[in-house]
């Protein structure tokens, strides 16, 4: 079980996704969270705080650009990885996202579930 | 005779009318030729026409010495008047349209009442006989008869007709039209109280034809005036004022040349010069105004290219950001699809049937294809939108290769075809490469290449030619003719063997290849023998 005991948060607000990854993350031993927005998102840190977040970028109201201004803001959030998680990949939102401290920013249809469980393995450490 | 003495005291009305004369033709022919197609233009010009000979007729009428021409003369001076008139009140009438449709009042009552009473100041009933002549010969006093009524209530209508007009159209029109009218109201107004009194009141009225020569000078107020609303103001769109006034100078002093010429010889000589300059004068104004109007064209055209470039450049942005948006629509159910089979056929929810396991890789194939069709297109709008950077940094371009091989080898081998990178013998050096992109041009060509051969396989070499380093994709595939391998890495664009054989791919690999290589200042191509004798599509980058 390669998520023994590790908590997972993920923000996504397409539900067919969320369940698959739900599905996947919690197969793979994950304790998994999932929030549909980045208000509840935060709601979610506030009394629990994660080994990783998998954020969707593009998200009703406050978008992911918009959730990860407000997580740098808490101090207690600091170290916690950001993997940016979308299918929209602008350019110059990447940029932004990268600056605001993501990990990595993956393209969603270019991973299956298991090659994105692969691919955080390396920030869980 | 020396200049001195023939240039006497009454040398000044000659010299009055001819100012007025040049002042008011340069005006109506720079008026006129400014803008041909509008009537009130038009009517300024034949108002302008009939004020020279109104001007000239009634200098004459007072120069000539012989009582009966001198007469004749006076009568013609109230036909032209009458004329003069209504050309003033028609200018009015029609001012400031381009084109105007008389009312039939106008054309049925109006006109030809002026043409009755223009006729009829032919005859004795307007100037029935000669009053009085001077001892020189002059007409000093002319009897009027009953029809000098008509012809007078006719005129007053016609004037004060023409400024009430151009009163309620200044009135009416905007703030930054109504000085400019202004101005013309004003040297109207002046110019015809001044000839009312001095040249029909007081001859008629008061026996008094003192003024009549000076009527030309009464002109002024209005030449001037009007000048200065064309000058200041920008009055009938005149764009030539400076030649116009450059040329009435001239014609002024060369009039004068003519005036102090001491004999006949000089005075046609000097006189011809005057025609000379006048008529150049005419043909410089049309020639600025030809070259003014092009480059006003010119200016206009620039002004509606701009708006159309902003149109596209929006339209284009506005493409952009749809394929964008779209593109995220479109993969959020491909990114389901494609999680949902693989973890399928991984055996994430439970066992399935044997024979679904190659149904699902075919959906999950299927949805592949679907998934780079997306990149490739959003790739596309990028690059023709100038959204896609470049971002170069030095790599080893044998190991982009080295990856692609990799990565392709498994679809090559199920095809039965082999796949081999014959690596170089001496080592390359690093370069500067936009890695992600040249990753993608020499997977879009294996690629490419693996989908169009049958048979055999496909071999990658390298090649350093001075500065630049080439990659060589050899492939034992169907071939192609020249004119299909020019057409190949266009957009939407596949090669006849692709349309015939294949139906995998868009066409869009190669023109992304091409355009990437193009970002690195470099550039692709291919060559073949012919059909059935393979293909070989190089990319070359120059190395930095």
């Amino acid at each position: 079980m390669v998520g023994k005991n590790v908590n997972i948060l993920i923000i996504e607000d397409e539900k067919t996704l969320s369940d698959m990854y739900y599905d996947k993350f919690k197969a793979a031993g994950f304790n998994v969270d999932v929030a549909f927005s980045a208000e509840i998102a935060m709601e979610s840190l506030r009394k629990k705080k994660p080994d990783l977040i998998l954020l969707d970028i593009l998200l009703p109201r406050k978008n992911g650009i918009g959730f990860l201004e407000e997580v740098k803001s808490v101090a207690d959030l600091d170290g916690v990885p950001v993997v940016g998680f979308s299918n929209f990949d602008d350019p110059e939102t990447k940029e932004k996202a990268f600056k605001l401290g993501v990990k990595d920013y993956l393209l969603k249809t270019q991973y299956t579930p298991q090659q994105l469980l692969e691919k955080i393995q390396k920030y869980l450490r | 005779m020396s200049p001195s003495l023939f240039f006497n005291l009454q040398n000044i009305d000659l010299l009055l009318v001819a100012l007025a004369v040049a002042g008011i033709g340069v005006l109506g022919f720079s008026v006129f030729f400014n803008n041909r197609q509008s009537v009130t233009n038009f009517y300024f010009f034949l108002f302008s026409i009939a004020t020279i000979v109104w001007s000239s007729v009634n200098y004459l009428a007072y120069r000539v010495s012989n009582p009966e021409t001198s007469f004749w003369l006076f009568r013609l001076v109230i036909f032209i008047a009458t004329w003069h008139s209504f050309l003033f009140f028609q200018t009015f009438f029609v001012f400031p349209e381009s084109s105007v449709k008389f009312p039939r009042w106008y054309r049925f009552i109006l006109f030809p009442l002026v043409a009755l009473v223009s006729i009829m100041n032919l005859t004795s009933l307007v100037f029935s006989e000669i009053g009085e002549i001077s001892s020189t010969g002059q007409v000093v006093k002319i009897e009027n008869g009953p029809g000098i009524a008509l012809f007078g209530s006719l005129i007053a209508f016609l004037i004060v007709g023409g400024l009430v007009m151009l009163f309620r159209k200044m009135m009416k029109s905007r703030v930054e039209d109504r000085k400019r009218y202004s101005f013309v109201l004003m040297g109207v107004f002046i110019t015809f109280i001044l000839i009312m009194i001095f040249n029909f009141i007081l001859p008629a009225f008061f026996d008094n034809p003192r003024f009549i020569p000076l009527g030309a000078l009464f002109i002024f107020p209005f030449v001037a005036f009007t000048s200065y609303a064309i000058l200041k103001h920008k009055l009938f769109n005149i764009r030539v004022a400076g030649t116009a006034v450059l040329v009435f100078l001239l014609s002024i002093v060369t009039f004068f040349e003519v005036i102090f010429a001491g004999d006949l010889a000089l005075i046609i000589y000097r006189g011809s010069i005057f025609i000379l300059v006048l008529s150049f004068g005419i043909m410089l104004i049309r020639g600025v105004l030809r070259e003014v109007e092009q480059r006003e064209r010119l200016a206009e055209l620039n002004k509606q290219l701009e708006i159309a470039y902003q149109e596209v450049e929006k339209l284009s942005k506005a493409k952009s950001e749809f394929i964008s948006i779209a593109s995220h629509q479109l993969r959020t159910p491909l990114t389901a699809i494609k999680g949902y089979i693989s973890m399928i056929i991984e055996g994430s929810y439970g066992k399935f049937a044997e024979k679904a396991k190659k149904p699902l890789e075919n959906v999950y194939k299927s949805n592949e294809r679907l998934v780079n069709l997306v990149n490739d297109l959003l790739s596309i709008s990028r690059i023709e939108s100038g959204k896609m950077k470049f971002e170069p940094e030095i790599g080893s371009i044998v190991e982009i290769i080295d990856g692609v091989i990799f990565d392709l080898t498994l679809n090559a081998e199920k095809k039965g075809l082999y796949l081999k990178f014959e690596k170089p013998s001496t080592p390359i050096p690093e370069m500067m490469l936009d890695k992600a992109k040249t990753r993608d041009i020499v997977l879009n060509l294996v690629d490419n290449a693996i989908k169009y051969t049958p048979t055999g396989g496909i071999i990658v070499s390298t090649k350093i030619l001075d500065s630049k380093f080439q990659v060589l994709i050899r492939d034992t595939g169907e071939g192609m003719e020249k004119d299909e391998m020019d057409k190949i890495f266009e957009s939407f664009s596949r090669g006849t063997v692709g349309v015939k054989a294949f139906t995998e791919g868009a066409g869009l690999g190669l023109y992304i290849a091409r355009k990437y290589a193009e970002m690195h200042g470099g550039r692709v191509w291919a060559e073949s023998e012919g059909k059935g004798k393979g293909s070989t599509f190089f990319v070359e980058l120059p190395v930095k």
